[in-house]
Parts: C-alpha cells; sequence; structure tokens
C-alpha cells in the first residue's frame, strides 16, 4: 500500500545532481591532470605567481563557510541566543565541511600533499602559516564532535 | 665564523662561467627555450630583455644568473653586470615563514633547505624579498630550489662553485667581516670606479651576499631595502597571538558564565511564579 503509492509518486527529475556530477568529472579529470603533469601545466602559475585560484578558493569558500558556522555556535553556546538552537549543529556540520573543503583543496594545492601531516609534527610557530594549520587542525575537532554525535 | 661572497661589478666580465660551474655543480639541466622547435609557451621562458642575457631568469633548473644592464654613463654606453642568487640573508624571511621548518640559517652563513619536512606550500616565494625561491612547476613530485651556497662544498672545505670558476676575481669568498673591511677599501681607493654603497651589508638586516657596483643598485634592478629585517614584523605579529588567544578565551568563558547566570536566574523567577509540578529542566 505505502510502497505502492511510493512507486506512483514521480519525483523531478534530478537536474540539479546532474549538473554537480557534470562538474564534479570535469573536477576530477582536472585534478588527475595535475597530479600527472605536475602544477605548473594545470594552474599557469609559475616563480612569479606562486599562489593562484585554487588558495584563494579554498580561503574564500571553505574558511569563510566555516566562520559562518562558528559564529553562530558561538551565538547559541555563548552568548545564550537560544532561539538559534535549532540550526546550531547543521551550522557546525557545515563548518566542519568547510574545513574538510580546505583540506581537500590542499590535498590538490600542494606541491606534496602526501606530506601535509608534516604540518602537525615539524611545528615553525614564528611562521603565520604555521598558525593557520593549526587553525584547521583544532577548527575539526568540534565537526568531528557533532559527526560521532556528542555536541 | 659566517662566510661569504663579494660580488664586484667592476670585476665581472659577463662570461657567466659562474652559471655553467653552478649546473654543473649541481647537475641540473640547460633551460629548454623551445620544444620542437616551438618557443615555450610562457614569454617569460623566452623573452631576455633584449639582451645577451641567458636564461631569463632563475628557476628550479637555474640558481644562479647573470643580470647585463646596458647603461649610458658620461655619453658612453656600457655593460654592467650582477650576479643574481640568493643571497642569504642573516635573517631569512623564508626560513621564518615556512610552516614546518625545513629553510633554516646555518651558522656558517648558507640558507639550507630540508626536502624531507617540505610539503610544497610555496609560502618561501611568496615571503622572500628578492623572489628568489623557485618551485618544480612541471613535477609530479615538486620541490623548492633555490641556491645553496654550495654548504656541501663549504663543509668540505672548499669554495662555491661559482667562485671557484670565476677567472676574473669578480667574485671573492671569505668570512663576511672581512669582507665588508675589503669591500670599504675598495670604494676608498676608488671612489670614482665605484657608488658608495655596499649592497648586503645593512640590506634586510645584512646577507651574505656583498654586492658593489659603478651604478646605483636600482639601475641594476636590486630592490631597495632598508635595514630592518623583514622578519621583525611578522614576529612582532605573531608573538602577540597567545596573549590574545588567551585573552579572548578569558572574555569569551566570562561572557558564558554570565549568559548561564542569567538564564538560571530568570528560570528560577519563572518557577516561583509558577511553580509548575514535577518539571525538571
Amino acid at each position: 500500500m505505502k510502497d505502492e503509492q511510493m512507486m506512483q509518486e514521480r519525483r523531478p527529475f534530478p537536474f540539479g545532481t546532474l549538473i554537480l556530477s557534470a562538474v564534479a568529472i570535469v573536477g576530477l579529470a582536472a585534478i588527475m591532470y595535475r597530479y600527472i603533469n605536475g602544477l605548473g601545466a594545470m594552474t599557469n602559475l609559475s616563480d612569479g605567481r606562486g599562489w593562484g585560484l585554487w588558495i584563494s578558493f579554498d580561503l574564500y569558500c571553505g574558511v569563510a563557510l566555516a566562520a559562518g558556522g562558528f559564529t553562530l555556535a558561538g551565538a547559541v553556546y555563548i552568548f545564550g541566543r537560544e532561539k538559534y538552537h535549532a540550526v546550531v549543529r547543521l551550522a557546525i556540520l557545515t563548518a566542519f565541511l568547510g574545513y574538510t573543503l580546505v583540506i581537500l583543496a590542499l590535498l590538490v594545492d600542494l606541491g606534496q600533499p602526501w606530506y601535509i601531516w608534516h604540518a602537525i609534527i615539524y611545528w615553525n610557530p614564528h611562521s603565520p602559516l604555521f598558525e593557520v594549520a593549526m587553525c584547521v587542525d583544532l577548527h575539526r575537532c568540534p565537526g568531528t564532535g557533532v559527526q560521532s554525535g556528542s555536541v | 665564523m659566517a662566510k661569504g661572497v663579494l660580488y664586484d661589478a667592476n670585476k665581472c666580465i659577463g662570461c657567466r662561467a659562474c652559471q655553467v660551474a653552478c649546473k654543473q655543480w649541481n647537475e641540473l639541466p640547460t633551460m629548454e627555450m623551445e620544444k620542437d622547435g616551438v618557443l615555450q609557451e610562457r614569454p617569460e621562458d623566452w623573452v631576455n630583455n633584449g639582451t645577451l642575457e641567458n636564461p631569463p631568469h632563475l628557476s628550479a633548473d637555474t640558481f644562479t644568473k647573470l643580470r647585463f644592464r646596458e647603461i649610458e654613463r658620461d655619453g658612453q654606453f656600457h655593460w654592467v653586470f650582477a650576479k643574481i642568487q640568493c643571497m642569504h640573508c642573516e635573517d631569512p624571511a623564508c626560513a621564518a615563514a615556512c610552516l614546518v621548518g625545513a629553510l633554516e640559517k646555518t651558522e656558517n652563513g648558507p640558507v639550507i633547505y630540508d626536502d624531507h619536512k617540505c610539503i610544497g606550500c610555496r609560502y618561501c616565494m611568496m615571503a622572500c624579498p628578492f623572489g628568489v625561491p623557485t618551485f618544480m612547476w612541471d613535477s609530479r613530485w615538486p620541490w623548492i630550489r633555490k641556491c645553496t651556497f654550495c654548504a656541501d662544498r663549504q663543509g668540505g672545505g672548499l669554495e662555491p662553485a661559482c667562485v671557484s670558476t670565476c677567472p676574473s676575481g669578480a667574485l671573492k669568498y671569505g668570512d663576511r667581516e672581512a669582507l665588508i673591511e675589503e669591500a670599504r677599501e675598495r670604494i676608498a681607493v676608488n671612489p670614482e670606479k665605484y657608488v658608495d654603497h655596499i649592497y648586503g651589508e645593512k640590506e634586510v638586516g645584512g646577507t651574505s651576499w656583498l654586492y658593489l657596483s659603478p651604478v646605483p643598485f636600482e639601475d641594476l634592478g636590486f630592490p631597495t631595502m632598508n635595514s630592518e629585517a623583514v622578519t621583525v614584523n611578522p614576529s612582532r605579529a605573531m608573538s602577540a597571538v597567545p596573549p590574545a588567544l588567551v585573552a579572548v578565551a578569558a572574555l569569551m568563558s566570562g561572557i558564558y558564565w554570565v549568559t548561564k547566570r542569567r538564564q538560571k536566574m530568570s528560570q528560577a523567577e519563572a518557577g516561583d511564579q509558577e511553580k509548575p509540578e514535577g518539571v525538571t529542566k
């Protein structure tokens, strides 16, 4: 009875999923090309321009997205804005995904992505980027908490 | 004692033997300006500023190069040369910037690079005031490359490859302090031949490589730097971070405490008025 109803229900054609899949496939192809031919071939970066679109996208999308999530969490948990409590878990999850996006983007943008964990074991506290690495590591902790259901 | 090299543009004859020696010692390939008869895609890889300069810029395969400048002096045409490579700063910005500490200034002078730590983030390239570190853009396993000041040769008691090959004495290797003395002397003996400036003595807090020139260094394409190390301001900002972190954490804890207390009070007030039965919240 219920199954029949569901069978009869016509779900709209998933155009959005289709478009995103196409983008993802093109992106995966670009990533393969980068791993095979090196960063220069894919990004057109040079010694004069060492950083480009990827790191900008990384920061403006990943980190900015996460910042919104953590600000909302701060508003609820620290400033006591209980009326936003309903969305706080979603916000932290989004922030977690934002920072995960940062790391995924770094896996493409770094020259030696397989050594990204060196940022955890080799410390240079004089480096501003060291601080960024610490932030990325630490900001993913609450997200991990949300995923495990404890927050 | 920290070592250095003194480059005297008045003695340089522009033969580029230093470039060749560098390539040979470091086993670096030549830079290909064309492949299969077609010029490289990027103009900066084959445009030579209209001079005999070659290759056009430093790269992962070129740790040093001679810069050629055509300069008019007293109505006459002059070549003036400048050997370009890592300056080996006393307070290197690259080493301060590297988040894994892959770059390091050694006591002996060289700024050395440890490819066992590097993750390829290229922050050192952003940080260097001279734009020296280069990246292996076409490699599947890319590292940062730059002049090593032949730290390996120096460790064995040899001069850097470029210095030992220089036929005109334009490059002189020795203790940095002694070289500065000698540079002062050369200027004092021939004041009409030199500008009164030892580039690298004070620039960005001092560099291991020192330069003498007959023309102002701006004309040779050297950036004008003040004598403060470029690492001073960033380190000031970085050392403010831990106290700021503690202050913000304390402030947020305070606000959290106040908020919770206020919530508890208002709940208690509401409880007094309504007296709900068996509500546990």
